[in-house]
């Protein structure tokens, strides 16, 4: 509760005075955060997780006029970082049930047999990556992963579902 | 947030915590997002003789910076768009022989007395950036058919350096100016002033 008072806070100085300094202190606050998910997310370059956190924070201090509080600052944010991840996916002439379509995906192979859970999650198609990302390493219930995303809770679960059976096929890891 | 992974096993959720949730953005990130922001005019830019104030936000920006230091001088990173070209000059702050060290009781009355000096430099349209240095250092030694490079921060005898600040003037002596405003003076250090060879 004094986390999200604090951001009320920094949210409402940024918005009366819209100055370099409330900025920096809002993005020093969230930005690792954000690079963290961005980098999850994207499971690519280093360039491209950055161009995703730049264009979050463009596109939330154009629009932070429209946040209401009614979800967390982080969530919000996290929210615009994941609109932004869709268009570069779109960009990209994938299609959201491409990216979400299982057999469609790059089939696996690791010499080495075994990978860590970080390369394990890079390798997942994107629709599992980000549910998987989002519920299991980010703790997000699944209702509000479907608002986030823009799909059913049942759509969310099941792609968690299904995400960590292909994570654990790519670990090879026992199950319980 | 709840945390509903029951269909994760026990070593599986471990994996999972172990992970870390926030990364350490790359440097230079920040101004770029700055610098995006201010094309799209999104900020307020500086404007000349407007205090920046230092109390709520910008008072966690501060904290943020401190809690960012382990030894020596840190100043948030800022740049300012200067209207009109100016030379580069770097203030190489050293500790000198009658320098009062840093400690835990001065450490936060100090480090505001040099934020307080970035404020004001930055408002002035003379300030470029600033940058803490860490405890590693590579000293390069003259001498022979070519220098050596020695691994170690430099010695007393070298003159320790704590740190640098970057700042824009018309020539040497609008830089001495600035530089002669340092707090660091005051408190018997040494300031050295050279100016940065555009390439």
């Amino acid at each position: 509760m004094e986390n999200e008072d604090a951001d009320r806070d920094l949210v409402d100085s940024f918005r009366a005075r819209r100055d370099e300094l409330a900025f920096r202190a809002l993005y020093r606050r969230h930005t690792p955060y954000l690079f963290g998910l961005a980098k999850r997310t994207v499971a690519g370059t280093s360039a491209s997780a950055e161009e995703l956190v730049q264009e979050t924070w463009i596109r939330a201090v154009e629009r932070v006029d429209r946040f209401e509080g009614r979800s967390r600052f982080r969530t919000w944010l996290s929210g615009i970082l994941l609109n932004c991840r869709r268009e570069q996916i779109r960009a990209q002439t994938r299609s959201r049930e491409e990216a979400l379509e299982v057999d469609g995906a790059a089939p696996y192979a690791d010499p080495e047999g075994r990978l860590d859970l970080e390369s394990a999650l890079a390798r997942l198609p994107d629709g599992y990556r980000e549910v998987v990302v989002l519920h299991y390493l980010y703790g997000y219930p699944h209702h509000e992963i479907g608002s986030l995303l823009g799909i059913r809770t049942g759509t969310s679960k099941s792609q968690a579902s299904r995400g960590i059976q292909r994570l654990r096929s790519l670990m090879k890891h026992e199950t319980k | 947030m709840a945390k509903q992974r029951d269909d994760l096993t026990p070593r599986e959720r471990m994996e999972f915590d172990a992970l870390p949730r926030e990364l350490d953005p790359p440097p230079g990130l920040e101004d770029r997002v700055i610098s995006a922001l201010n094309r799209r005019n999104l900020l307020d830019r500086p404007v000349a003789g407007r205090r920046p104030s230092f109390s709520g936000a910008a008072g966690l920006a501060l904290a943020a910076c401190l809690a960012s230091l382990i030894v020596g001088i840190g100043v948030g990173r800022t740049t300012v768009e200067s209207e009109l070209p100016r030379a580069s000059f770097i203030l190489f702050l050293h500790e000198g022989p009658e320098f009062e060290p840093f400690t835990e009781t001065n450490f936060s009355d100090r480090f505001s007395d040099y934020n307080r000096w970035v404020a004001r430099t930055r408002e002035s349209g003379h300030f470029i950036t600033g940058e803490q240095l860490d405890q590693t250092g590579r000293v390069v030694v003259p001498g022979g058919a070519e220098p050596s490079v020695e691994d170690r921060v430099p010695s007393v005898a070298d003159g320790d350096m704590l740190g640098m600040f970057f700042i824009r003037a018309q020539d040497y002596d609008e830089a001495m100016t600035v530089a002669m405003t340092l707090p660091h003076l005051a408190y018997g250090g040494r300031v050295v002033v050279r100016r940065v060879d555009p390439i």
